[in-house]
């Protein structure tokens, strides 16, 4: 069912990447072996925060294309309570040298990647260690999954387990939207911790207003739109009223916003506002 | 015809080849393509003379075009997001091209070729594209322009219709980003040029939907609601209220005249623009390239649409221009002026000839309407205060912070037990005052939201706060009383 998470251009240049996994499949094929080999839970501190159980459901995405009715059916997986925060980086790329800011490839993470750190080791006075990694490329959020026996949701998993504010919001579950909005509509210079954020019926933490997050097919909904004028293919171009003209909720300003984002970045891309959390299959 | 076909080719190539190879080029072939015919009438064969665009900033327009021949101009524009004065005490985190609502002027000649540069500045939370109206073919450039937060995105297009047009941001949400303030003109100056007038300028309107209404200050964030009900709290020229008045106004004399470049970024109202005091001589209708009217007191300009019009100044004094839905300008910020320095001129216009007294009912006592002194602020009793304090509460408050006080963790600290409410009894008047924003730590847990400051009198911040205060888990026995209210009214802000 998952789709292919890299654009053409990114497509191109695995064959140079024996380190980077092909397709988020691979991710999770690799991961099952690579977490038995290195018995989970025995590292300290952990590799991320914990895993807790998001419930099955139906997603419905912003672009109807061919989705069945009542939307798309996800099954329950786990997700990571916070983002995986720069402490948890560190110790990632303190074991895996090939991800240090200085030695990685430009060709899976762009010159931004890392640059809050002070150093290749060295968080600094603009990254809190206890605050969510941003800087992050999507192969550098797929290697660390892949590394800590995980692999990164997918956007209907990740959408989601973002929808679910029943508890949190009771009556004002109708307004999570606008809430949403309200959350997005500035940044900090530095990023806070991580935790502190609203908390979703499934116990996430964070999913709406501090960071963006990585999923594992974010360019799905782009690389597989055909055109416009294709018979309601793919993202309709996300520009202009051509946004609304296949969008099943024209009025989720929120959910527009993040499948703008994910129509703006490649593979490589590192941004001062986006980072990832991991996901794994139950 | 082989000769032609190759030629053409030729000029082809070199049109869609970077700025370096095309130097290169034309050293190379200029000899064998000097003769050729071509498709795209005038411009000359092998490489365009290559500039960088030099843009101006409203009310500023960018110099008329001296060029005769069709150039390749080079477009850089920055995409920024900055948090800027929308009204005295009123900011706004503004989306903007090049730092400032409006963007930028730019001006280039009907048949040049452009190659456009979108710059998204690394700390922009959003992704931006631009859509240029002058722009022939998918999005306006919005297709090819997409561009993530730290990156570039370029594109490439021929001005092949002059007239004035509008640029704005097209990314879904596509309304939003307009309604934070990503517009701006580019005008494609036709190849014969305007006729020379002594001042040009450049004016737009648009509309802002905050949560809060007209003049509350403090950080007012984007209402998505009042923007889907075209309802408006603020209608400004050139992005801000009070932004073309007073030592902002724009500078002419008698005698001259003027050029004024309209446009009207949106993103829902269309205006009516009407400069009081003065007749429209001329009116390129909807930013076209024809003088379609003369004589004209209020010509409209669409949304996303733009009209040019010219006058002559005749006489002294501040001509103030409104969009004429009049209610926009009287309540709201549409309103502007230009300051026209110079002497009298009496045989157009008087100045008050006369004032005298006008007794239509003869020399009777006339009825007065009655003195309406403000109400004078007095404290109130403990329990009249309280009961009060609730009303506040529930018409103001408990849409976050909830009907028990327990807000919503993650997004609205709690007012109910709150170490951080009862630690500070004037910072708590503030914050009802003015707002908040930035990290607070309550009971333990950390925000990191904004609250819009609410205009309430001292009367009511005192009730309200006495009531919260003396509620939910709160236990305190003093009350907070309106002296206390005016008094921190009256303290500066501590920084």
């Amino acid at each position: 069912m998952r789709r292919c998470a890299l654009s053409l251009t990114d497509r191109m240049l695995l064959p140079l990447l024996p380190l980077i996994s092909l397709c988020a499949m691979v991710v999770a094929a690799g991961t099952q072996a690579g977490a038995q080999a290195r018995t989970p839970g025995a590292r300290v501190p952990a590799a991320h925060a914990p895993m807790l159980t998001v419930a099955a459901g139906r997603y419905q995405p912003l672009y109807m294309t061919d989705t069945p009715v009542g939307g798309e059916p996800v099954t329950t997986f786990q997700l990571s309570r916070t983002a995986v925060t720069n402490a948890q980086f560190l110790r990632f790329v303190t074991e895996n040298p090939q991800w240090r800011r200085s030695a990685v490839n430009d060709i899976v993470a762009d010159v931004s990647y890392l640059r809050h750190w002070a150093g290749d080791l060295e968080l600094g006075a603009n990254a809190r260690a206890d605050a969510p990694v941003v800087n992050i490329s999507w192969f550098a959020a797929s290697a660390f999954a892949e590394w800590a026996g995980a692999r990164l949701p997918t956007m209907a998993e990740w959408e989601l387990a973002a929808s679910r504010f029943q508890r949190a919001l009771g009556p004002r579950a109708p307004q999570l939207n606008a809430i949403v909005l309200a959350l997005n509509s500035a940044a900090p210079p530095v990023l806070p911790a991580v935790g502190n954020g609203m908390v979703s019926d499934d116990g996430i933490v964070d999913l709406h207003g501090v960071i963006w997050e990585w999923v594992d097919d974010f360019n799905a909904v782009v690389a597989s739109g055909e055109s416009r004028g294709g018979g309601g293919g793919g993202e309709a171009g996300l520009f202009c009223a051509g946004g609304a003209a296949f969008s099943a909720d024209p009025s989720n300003y929120a959910a527009f916003m993040r499948y703008a984002l994910r129509g703006s970045l490649h593979g490589p891309y590192a941004l001062s506002t986006l980072g990832f959390r991991v996901a794994r299959d139950l | 015809m082989t000769t032609i076909l190759s030629a053409s080719r030729h000029t082809r190539a070199l049109v869609i080849s970077s700025l370096a190879t095309a130097i290169v080029l034309s050293a190379a072939c200029g000899d064998s393509s000097s003769a050729d015919g071509d498709a795209l009438a005038d411009r000359p064969s092998g490489a365009l003379p290559v500039e960088t665009l030099t843009v101006a900033y409203a009310p500023a327009v960018p110099p008329a075009i001296t060029r005769t021949t069709p150039a390749k101009v080079v477009i850089n524009l920055e995409t920024l997001e900055v948090k800027r004065r929308l009204a005295d005490g009123v900011e706004y985190t503004f989306w903007t091209f090049g730092g400032s609502v409006p963007g930028p002027m730019m001006r280039i000649r009907e048949g040049d070729e452009v190659e456009f540069h979108l710059n998204n500045h690394p700390s922009s939370v959003m992704p931006h594209n631009i859509d240029l109206h002058a722009v022939t073919g998918p999005g306006g450039g919005a297709e090819s322009s997409l561009t993530a937060p730290g990156h570039s995105s370029q594109f490439s297009f021929s001005a092949l219709n002059p007239g004035l047009y509008i640029y704005h941001c097209a990314t879904a949400p596509v309304g939003m980003h307009i309604a934070n303030g990503m517009y701006g003109l580019i005008l494609v100056e036709p190849k014969e040029g305007f006729t020379p007038v002594d001042r040009e300028f450049y004016v737009l309107q648009s509309e802002f939907y905050t949560s809060g209404r007209y003049g509350e200050a403090g950080l007012q964030a984007f209402d998505m609601d009042k923007a889907l009900h075209e309802d408006p709290d603020y209608v400004v020229f050139n992005g801000s209220v009070g932004a073309a008045v007073g030592e902002n106004s724009l500078k002419a004399n008698v005698g001259e005249t003027v050029r004024m470049f309209v446009g009207n970024g949106g993103p829902n109202l269309i205006s009516s623009f009407h400069v009081i005091g003065e007749i429209f001589n001329k009116v390129y209708g909807e930013g076209g390239t024809t003088v379609n009217q003369q004589n004209v007191q209020t010509t409209l300009v669409p949304a996303g649409g733009t009209a040019i019009v010219e006058m002559k100044l005749d006489v002294p004094g501040n001509l103030i221009f409104v969009d004429h839905s009049i209610f926009r300008a009287f309540n709201k910020g549409a309103l502007g002026m230009i300051s026209v320095a110079g002497d009298e001129v009496p045989g157009v216009y008087s100045g008050r000839q006369k004032d005298v007294v006008y007794l239509p009912e003869g020399g009777a006592i006339q009825a007065m309407p009655l003195d309406t002194t403000a109400v004078i602020e007095r404290e109130l009793p403990r329990a009249e205060l309280l009961a009060r304090g609730e009303a506040v509460y529930k018409a103001n408050c408990a849409a976050c912070h909830q009907l028990g006080g327990e807000g919503i963790p993650g997004a609205f600290p709690p007012v109910a037990s709150s170490d951080y409410l009862m630690a500070d009894r004037d910072r708590a008047i503030r914050t009802v005052m003015h707002g908040l924003s930035g990290e607070i730590t309550v009971n333990g847990a950390t925000y990191n939201g904004v609250m819009p400051s609410l205009q309430l009198s001292n009367t009511d911040i005192a009730a309200v706060l006495s009531y919260v205060r003396s509620n939910f888990g709160n236990n305190a026995s003093d009350i907070i009383g309106v002296g206390d209210v005016r008094r921190v009214r009256t303290t500066p802000t501590p920084r």
